[in-house]
């Protein structure tokens, strides 16, 4: 299970059509990355882990929609930290959005940490994002 | 540009929506339709052909369309609107560059500027305008933190009247004060620091803004049932002598707060003898309708 969702090509594949690009982690893991200018309330896929989750964000001017979509039944918790939840709308402010997830796969507990940099483009009703999602297996 | 739209059923879009997502790289804009469905709409230089997607989904895609269409989002917001918002079918906020409201609805027409926050893309203005339509017009309204204005441009267009807004970013007071004029409404627009300056009191007093705004007001409204003197206008200025006084507080509109800090809120106005009579919660949000104990 591990193997296959942590599998690059498999990413790549996935995620072709939007220009993701994934690569095995020093030490083990998988890192996947896309970026996307959006326009404001259109939602787009910015990153696709395959059995796993899809991220689609929904820009506005005054607040992001975020799905973390599962994209199978194992459990999942995702919790975001504090500053996620203000960052969006500080214009003035450069922080990522950050969110970390645990899957329960059969073999064992995956972990996720979301990274996702946002600068609005206001001229173009629009905004860009630079995403990537790194997922290991949890130290003990 | 070419844009692209279909219709999928309302209980099957997430599924198909798995299939579709990672093929539609521009990504979708979604418009409710009658009858249980939803339309999907791309634009893109080139979007993916009809047959990808169906053969994504392992079926046909209803209500295809396909046309070109023009490169500036403005002109493309003009013909397929996206960025308006309707509350409770009764009133329209909207960027100037969407379509006019349907007759009938009160069509409010915001640009933003300044950092100035009420575009109506936020659950918190959307909820305070719902609870706005639910009171009868009667007396003056104070909109306390008013970013673009909207909510005190609300007010005045549904004939509450005077009307003061203040807020602390001089910008953003600056949209507004364009705003009003773009939507022919009369409000008297204000620099001020709530969290310093006197809190100016109104019959009506919008207060869509952090936890320590609203501790301030329920500290005035306190301070005003003991019958210390009323302030309604927070610093004397060019039109402080014209403006009339904004009435006997009567209903406080509160939003800017997640469920969890509402009950303090709540709390801080319980203290000053108010009650919350009316609530909504939206995507992860929260607003109260408040009234003097026993009105």
């Amino acid at each position: 299970m591990h193997d296959d969702v942590l599998d690059p090509g498999r990413a790549i594949a996935a995620g072709a059509a939007f220009g993701q690009l994934a690569c095995a982690l020093p030490g083990g893991g998988l890192l996947i990355s896309s970026s996307r200018l959006v326009e404001f309330n259109v939602r787009a896929t910015i990153l696709l882990a395959p059995g796993l989750f899809r991220l689609d964000l929904t820009p506005q001017e005054e607040t992001l929609g975020l799905l973390t979509r599962p994209l199978a039944d194992h459990p999942v918790h995702w919790r975001a930290e504090q500053s996620t939840w203000d960052g969006y709308r500080d214009a003035g402010g450069v922080a990522p959005l950050e969110l970390h997830g645990l899957f329960e796969l059969p073999d064992g507990p995956l972990a996720c940490w979301l990274h996702i940099l946002s600068f609005t483009d206001r001229d173009a009703a629009a905004v860009h994002f630079v995403a990537k999602a790194e997922l290991r297996v949890p130290s003990r | 540009m070419r844009r692209v739209s279909f219709r999928l059923p309302v209980d099957d879009k997430e599924e198909l929506l798995d299939a579709l997502m990672p093929l539609l790289p521009a990504g979708v804009r979604e418009r409710p339709l009658d009858g249980g469905e939803v339309e999907l709409a791309t634009t893109a230089a080139a979007p993916p052909p009809r047959a990808m997607l169906e053969a994504a989904v392992g079926r046909p895609l209803g209500g295809w369309r396909e046309e070109e269409v023009p490169d500036d989002w403005r002109d493309r917001r003009a013909m397929f609107g996206g960025g308006g918002f309707l509350v409770a079918g009764r009133v329209l906020v909207r960027s100037p560059w969407d379509p006019p409201a349907e007759p009938g609805v009160l069509d409010l027409v915001l640009e933003r500027g300044g950092g100035g926050f009420g575009s109506g893309s936020h659950a918190t203005t959307r909820m305070c305008l719902e609870l706005l339509l639910e009171l009868q017009p009667s007396g003056g309204a104070a909109d306390l933190g008013c970013g673009l204005g909207t909510l005190a441009i609300a007010a005045a267009r549904l004939g509450w009247a005077p009307v003061i807004a203040v807020d602390r970013m001089e910008g953003a007071v600056e949209a507004a004060r364009a705003n009003g004029a773009r939507n022919a409404a009369t409000v008297d627009w204000r620099v001020t620091d709530l969290e310093s300056a006197e809190v100016p009191l109104a019959g009506l007093l919008l207060v869509n803004a952090p936890p320590p705004v609203h501790a301030r007001v329920a500290s005035a409204l306190r301070a005003d049932a003991a019958g210390a003197p009323r302030t309604d206008l927070p610093a004397a200025g060019p039109s402080a002598a014209a403006t009339p006084a904004l009435g006997a507080p009567r209903h406080v509109i509160a939003s800017g707060v997640v469920p969890a800090e509402l009950e303090a809120v709540a709390s801080d106005y319980a203290g000053a003898g108010w009650d919350v009579v009316a609530t909504r919660a939206e995507d992860g949000w929260s607003a109260a309708l408040l009234e003097p104990r026993g009105a």
